[in-house]
């Protein structure tokens, strides 16, 4: 059961809308919460931009304990995501079966063509453990002082 | 060294109306994968993600003519990178100070220069950068325009309107596909190939 689109926005950074007054009307809404993004090409005319149509910049941020926070499952359709990691970890997943790791300089080429839905958001243990994981083997049940 | 640090950026790439019924596709392009490039005096060094850049070709694949790469500038460096001229041309600063173009413009550290047209994209790092980003690092991405009308809205980048509705009404009838259900790793899963009674 998917939720509305409305709701999706609203608790996804990712999928905030394409600001451009000559297409169709978007919603102004909020970054998601514990995400600092940046949008590269906020108020450049989309002519100049074609072949792309948005970059978002996340981070860079320091996460503690408990902060970071991923996408819910959201769709896709019409065109390709680039997600390229310079640093940290985000685990994909998608209803296709696909999924796997982006980390340290990793690129993802996502193709979602006529559709799908993912999921993107950090391992568990960078989530339990925040700056205080000095590797991702290392961080278990306990965390290193941080 | 990773730990909590996160820094990431996430492209749109559009897709024009011929291809935007594709299958769904991942290429991982592995950060050790990249086609390494250095300018001649080795002050630039360019990763080369995807497409072709003066002739050396990026490991990422794209279906419509598109280069994207990352350069890192030592500290007065330039670089004279070799441009398609049918291609649009963008430079993203993620770290530290410099100027673009012919007309040397200042650029720092999130901010996104739009170059004219030509077959040259020029970039140069101040002689003095700050402590915590001793160099230039910006993303230059740029391609073939697609040149079709966009209907955008959240997740979706379309045609026209009416593809974006079918767009919505697809995916709430869950054909854009469904959350996978998976049963509890490391556990049996118990089959049933009975009858009911």
């Amino acid at each position: 059961m998917n939720g509305s689109i409305q709701e999706l926005l609203e608790r996804s950074p990712f999928l905030e809308g394409l600001d451009r007054r000559d297409l169709v009307e978007l919603p102004q809404l909020g970054v998601g919460e514990g995400f600092p993004v940046r949008r590269a090409f906020a108020g450049v005319d989309l002519r100049a931009l074609d072949p792309f149509v948005h970059m978002d910049q996340v981070g860079e941020v320091n996460y503690a304990p408990g902060e970071p926070k991923g996408t819910p499952w959201h769709p896709h359709r019409g065109f390709e995501t680039v997600t390229y990691m310079l640093d940290g970890i985000l685990r994909h997943q998608d209803s296709n079966g696909g999924g796997g790791l982006i980390t340290d300089g990793d690129t993802q080429w996502m193709t979602a063509g006529r559709g799908l839905i993912h999921i993107e958001a950090p391992p568990e243990e960078v989530v339990v453990c925040g700056g205080g994981c000095p590797t991702a083997s290392s961080c278990g049940s306990t965390c290193p002082p941080g | 060294m990773w730990g909590g640090l996160s820094h990431g950026f996430q492209l749109w790439v559009n897709l024009p109306a011929r291809l935007k019924w594709s299958p769904p596709r991942y290429q991982d392009i592995r950060g050790g994968a990249v086609t390494l490039l250095s300018s001649p005096d080795g002050g630039a060094l360019l990763q080369v993600i995807a497409g072709e850049v003066a002739g050396h070709q990026g490991p990422g694949i794209t279906y419509t003519p598109i280069a994207l790469l990352h350069a890192t500038l030592a500290p007065g460096a330039q670089l004279r990178l070799p441009w398609r001229a049918d291609f649009n041309a963008l430079a993203y600063v993620l770290a530290g100070s410099g100027s673009v173009g012919v007309e040397w413009r200042p650029v720092r550290m999130g901010q996104l220069a739009v170059y004219g047209s030509g077959e040259v994209v020029t970039v140069a790092a101040d002689t003095g950068q700050e402590s915590r980003s001793p160099q230039l690092d910006v993303l230059v991405l740029g391609g073939q325009p697609i040149r079709e009308p966009v209907a955008a809205y959240g997740p979706f980048v379309m045609n026209t309107r009416a593809e974006l509705i079918q767009a919505f009404e697809d995916y709430q009838a869950g054909r854009l596909g469904s959350i996978p259900v998976e049963p509890h790793p490391g556990h049996e899963v118990l089959r049933d190939t009975t009858k009911s009674r």
